[in-house]
């Protein structure tokens, strides 16, 4: 029986949920940059844009977690014998998450809020 | 040069590209060495993770610290800024760069902090691997800066002249010598000595001293060759000049340090053999 089955799905799923969370965040990000051109309200941009920003960050801390769990995963699955699939799948997954993630909120979630908050405060 | 590429539709900065291919070279390199070693490479994988928060750390707080006087001076008319200004000048202006030297030391301080608490890997075989890794990422990271235009060098006749950078403007126009590029190839070449080093097991557990000898005297030339910002922190040196002095003095005292030990262990036990043969 597999033992470490349950430690590996942890980290694959980590892997999914840090890869999904700063896609998620990108969908709301295109929307609320279209609909900005159309919609009065400044407020709720800003809004949106710190709420994509706060995702991408959550979702870089989820793929460290990701990352260390599936390789303690992995590692366990070594030292027991048994195939350890899930746990690369899931390393492979935290790795894309946290890089994608990253460069979301570093290059583009930190650039757009810092760009609409500053918009927000010249207008008082 | 080319401080941002398209890729897939977004915008991304080439420094954190090739950061990222660094960041993967080394991790490769560092697992391989782990595994060659019979131990679990996994360890390896969540020790870099603990690495990269510490340099990550340890390089944005040693930026803030060269600003000092800029933070004081932004406190004592902290009545001037609004909320929102002071925030981002703080954050942003003072606390957002990155300094190698801090990346470096935030790097140490995390290894340490794994090896004593995770005891999963031995200390000096990972501060033997780090002290391989860390000139062959730098490399990388320079060739980043080249690409970015931060971190250039002095006005010169050889060099390139960069044009239209909104990024760093102040590179703009003026011919300077590309100092990332030959740091970047000296960072290879001490990548290359420490490996030599480290595959005919020389200096074994020492590698990282090895690199304090060698880096903080390039480092220390190459910064006369740089023209980014003010160079004079103290007694007309950059920081990263005093730091240099620092790491050097540093490797000098523990290799005393070290062979004193040495010597009196051999000492102790010369005597030890000389009391045996006597009874």
């Amino acid at each position: 029986m597999d033992t470490t089955k349950k430690q590996q799905q942890t980290g694959l799923i980590l892997g999914i949920v840090s890869l999904a969370l700063p896609i998620i965040a990108g969908i709301i990000s295109n929307a609320a940059t279209n609909s900005a051109s159309s919609a009065n309200s400044l407020g709720g941009l800003i809004f949106l844009l710190i709420v994509v920003t706060l995702i991408c960050l959550a979702a870089l801390i989820v793929g460290i977690i990701g990352i260390v769990k599936s390789s303690g995963a992995m590692k366990a699955a070594t030292a027991a014998g048994e195939k350890k699939v899930l746990g690369i799948v899931g390393l492979v997954l935290s790795i894309l998450g946290t890089v994608y993630s990253a460069f979301d909120f570093f290059f583009v979630g930190i650039c757009a809020t810092c760009t609409v908050c500053a918009l927000a405060a010249a207008m008082g | 040069m080319y401080p941002i590429v398209e890729i897939f539709g977004k915008e991304i900065g080439t420094y954190g590209i090739c950061t990222l291919v660094g960041i993967f070279v080394c991790a490769f390199l560092s697992c391989y060495l782990v595994k060659k070693k019979g131990l679990y490479y996994e360890d390896m994988i969540i020790t870099i993770v603990y690495i990269l928060i510490g340099m990550f750390i340890g390089g944005h707080i040693l930026y803030g610290i060269t600003n000092i006087p800029h933070i004081i001076t932004l406190f004592q008319n902290i009545e001037k800024y609004t909320w929102w200004n002071f925030l981002k000048l703080l954050v942003v202006g003072y606390f957002g760069g990155m300094v190698f030297y801090g990346g470096l030391l935030g790097g140490i301080a995390a290894m340490a902090i794994v090896c004593k608490k995770g005891k999963n890997l031995p200390a000096n075989v990972v501060f033997d691997i780090y002290a391989i890794d860390i000139p062959l990422f730098h490399a990388f990271g320079r060739v980043g800066c080249f690409l970015g235009g931060c971190c250039y060098g002095i006005e010169s006749k050889f060099g390139f002249t960069v044009h239209n950078n909104q990024l760093n403007p102040a590179i703009n126009d003026v011919n300077r010598f590309p100092v990332q590029l030959v740091e970047s190839a000296c960072n290879l070449i001490i990548f290359l000595v420490i490996f030599m080093l480290y595959k005919k097991g020389k200096f074994q557990n020492r590698l990282l001293i090895v690199y304090f000898y060698i880096y903080p005297v390039v480092r220390f030339t190459l910064e006369f060759f740089r023209g980014d910002e003010i160079r004079g922190f103290l007694f007309g040196l950059s920081t990263s000049q005093i730091i240099s002095i620092l790491l050097f003095t540093f490797a000098v005292i523990f290799t005393i340090v070290d062979l004193n030990k040495k010597r009196s262990k051999g000492t102790d036990s010369n005597t030890g053999e000389i009391a045996e043969t006597a009874t």
